[in-house]
């Protein structure tokens, strides 16, 4: 396939020389998606945005090409560069939460880029507006424009984020962790469109993650990287099933679940929370009066033992933060005993009688609850 | 939204029963109406039946905040201070203590005081704005720096510097304006464009800094980067990414004072000798005239409260998220 992308020996130092990303060499084919994977620090969105020229002002570029089919991209003018970012080469990122213009309405943001790159207009500039965001599964597409990000979940955010980077049918994308901030089930929605987006439009895309299952689903080929280098580079079923380096190994299996299940212990519980309600009141009107109740967490019980830890899923929005929140008193029970150590109800104490408890002068306070989404693993 | 203004027009009530009790207060705490009365009354032989008579006829006669000759409420109420500010919230201000009508003078003099405050602020608004944007386009540049410093000595110099400074060389050296004066009508843009300028200059240093520090807070967020991932040039990302998101926290400071603008700045109308409502003011505290001083505090109290609400409805308006909650 042709070579879309050429990467060669690129490096990107801090100011005081310190290296990030040293000689870092890869190409991106036509129609492939090439997965660049890595622990958080290793360099990969570095050298994605180094790729764009979008460093951040305390990064720069010490050295390499980046050929886009026969344009050198590193030394460019900056004002032919701004002709080729969402144009030519278009990126998306890891935050749908921020990293759309929370005052303007997405399909502003959308059409921002079909004025500045195609020139378009008026009614055509409008239905392709439309057309795009009806591409990337955005129901009522003609309404939605017109919403603000706010107004959209996270999931929607980032198929406009797609829809805008998709918008002039760039030859490269660069997907920075585009799954990473979402709910699992959303991901996997994402992880398809744009793989049914790629294959519709052909473009190469530059996927890059830190999760083993995403590489499974997704890439073509995967090269990864750690402290800075580029230590492996494999087609994806070669990576997985024999990987070379050491790094690469270790990446693999850690992936994997590492144990056996244990039975849950079965000694006098911690900590137990039964019949939590947590509902917070509509207000309405010049008096304020109460007019119902979001039942954020509605008759919840759970038990927690010593040395135990708890894992708590569910969807964003469930209410795992708030009764969490709840169960530190950080939020007003609305009903509810929080039993601790079966002796004292955290939820009858007062402000000054929790202090000794939260201190952790109380002795035994091992058990922990962590806030999951599910699943953890799903390849 | 409509309820919540309402609610908060109630929450005025308080508020303006407070000021004008502070109002009061220190007004008396400082003045006497015998005072009041000789100064009004002249130095020529003044009896005691004349400083009666003037107090009686003004209300000045009764005691500030408790009459103890009244009997039951009465007490309370058959005092200077219920009696006088009650009157202030039906916006009656009655004649001023040298007989003059006051809501007359106020639609008289507001004419100047808009003529002066209102080009200040607008031309103001938009250098500073201008500059802070053009800057941090430089950020972290030599250009940026040398801004920032001469921001920082732009404010250390007093407003009265930049009033005398630009008086004298304008003025008596190089005799382009009038030093001071009005004349109403067109020629009055002859008076106003020294201290329209001296005001928008001695607000540079400050205006910049601060404007400067609130886009620089934007200028690297996540939405920023992606105007730059679009390919918008560095100029357009500012100009229509980063200035709409700073200007939330701008109008919280700046629409505020709109309403205050009516009541004219007391420094520049009494430098300039442009009969405005600033003058107004301070001829007034000279002279204790009480009637203009509490007319004057309570009008203002009022604008600034519609100034809080006018803020709360441009964040709606401006701000999606809030817009709609």
């Amino acid at each position: 396939m042709a070579e879309i992308l050429r990467v060669e020996n690129l490096s990107v130092a801090l100011r005081d020389g310190t290296e990030i990303v040293r000689e870092v060499d890869f190409t991106l084919r036509a129609g492939e998606v090439f997965a660049l994977v890595g622990e958080s620090g290793s360099g990969k969105s570095v050298t994605a945005l180094a790729l764009m020229r979008l460093l951040p002002a305390a990064l720069r570029i010490t050295g390499g090409a980046v050929h886009l089919q026969e344009t050198e991209l590193l030394s460019l003018p900056e004002a032919q560069m701004q002709r080729v970012r969402g144009r030519r080469m278009a990126m998306i990122f890891q935050e749908p939460m921020t990293a759309l213009n929370p005052v303007m309405r997405v399909g502003a943001q959308i059409a921002e880029v079909l004025k500045l790159h195609l020139g378009l207009k008026g009614r055509a500039l409008r239905q392709r507006v439309i057309a795009l965001l009806d591409e990337v599964g955005i129901p009522d597409p003609h309404i939605r424009m017109d919403w603000y990000p706010h107004q959209l979940s996270g999931g929607q955010r980032q198929r406009v984020m797609i829809a805008m980077a998709l918008a002039c049918e760039p030859e490269v994308l660069i997907a920075d962790e585009p799954t990473t901030a979402l709910d699992v089930t959303i991901q996997a929605q994402i992880l398809q469109q744009l793989k049914r987006l790629q294959q519709r439009h052909g473009m190469a895309i530059l996927f890059i993650t830190h999760d083993m299952g995403v590489v499974a689903e997704i890439a073509d080929r995967v090269a990864v990287m750690y402290q800075g280098q580029i230590v492996e580079q494999a087609d994806t079923r070669y990576f997985l099933t024999a990987p070379k380096h050491p790094y690469t190994q270790r990446l693999i299996s850690n992936a994997l679940p590492q144990k056996a299940l244990k039975p849950a212990p079965k000694n006098q519980p911690l900590l137990q929370a039964k019949n939590v309600r947590v509902w917070f009141a509509q207000r309405k009107g010049l008096l304020q009066r109460t007019i119902g109740h979001t039942k954020a967490v509605d008759g919840v019980d759970l038990t927690i033992r010593p040395g135990e830890t708890v894992a708590l899923v569910g969807e964003s929005g469930s209410g795992k933060s708030t009764l969490g929140m709840a169960i530190l008193r950080l939020l007003a029970l609305t009903e509810g005993q929080l039993l601790f150590d079966e002796t004292v109800d955290l939820a009858t104490l007062s402000e000054r009688q929790l202090r000794p408890l939260a201190q952790g002068d109380s002795g035994d306070f091992s058990g922990s609850l962590f806030g999951a989404q599910p699943p953890y693993d799903h390849w | 939204m409509i309820a919540y203004l309402i609610r908060r027009l109630l929450y005025a009530l308080p508020i303006l029963l407070g000021v004008n009790l502070i109002t009061f207060a220190l007004f008396f705490m400082v003045n006497t109406p015998d005072d009041m009365a000789r100064i009004h009354l002249g130095a020529k032989q003044t009896t005691a039946e004349m400083i009666q008579a003037w107090k009686a006829a003004r209300g000045y006669d009764k005691p500030l905040f408790y009459n103890p000759a009244a009997d039951g409420v009465a007490a309370l109420t058959d005092t200077l201070f219920v009696q006088e500010s009650l009157k202030l919230f039906t916006f009656d201000f009655g004649l001023s203590d040298s007989g003059r009508d006051i809501v007359a003078d106020i639609r008289q003099r507001m004419g100047p005081s808009l003529a002066l405050a209102v080009p200040t602020f607008l031309l103001g608004l938009w250098v500073n704005i201008t500059l802070a944007l053009a800057v941090v386009l430089f950020r972290y540049t030599a250009v940026d720096r040398m801004a920032l410093v001469a921001a920082v000595v732009m404010m250390s110099i007093s407003g009265l510097f930049y009033i005398i400074g630009g008086q004298v060389l304008f003025s008596k050296v190089l005799h382009w304006v009038p030093i001071s004066g009005y004349q109403p009508g067109v020629e009055a843009w002859k008076f106003l464009i020294l201290p329209v300028l001296i005001g928008v200059v001695s607000g540079i240093g400050s205006g910049l800094r601060w404007y400067r520090t609130l886009f620089l807070e934007e200028v690297n967020k996540d939405y920023v980067r992606t105007a730059r991932a679009k390919g918008l040039s560095e100029w357009r990302t500012l100009g229509r990414h980063v200035l709409r998101n700073g200007l939330l926290p701008i109008l919280t400071g700046v629409v505020v004072v709109i309403p205050t603008l009516f009541m004219g700045s007391l420094v520049m109308e009494s430098f300039f000798g442009i009969p405005g409502l600033g003058s107004y003011t301070i001829e007034a505290i000279q002279g204790q005239d009480f009637a203009i001083v509490k007319a004057m505090v309570f009008l203002g109290a009022v604008l600034y409260i519609i100034g809080l609400l006018l803020t709360d409805i441009a964040y709606a308006w401006a701000d999606p998220r809030v817009r709609f909650q």
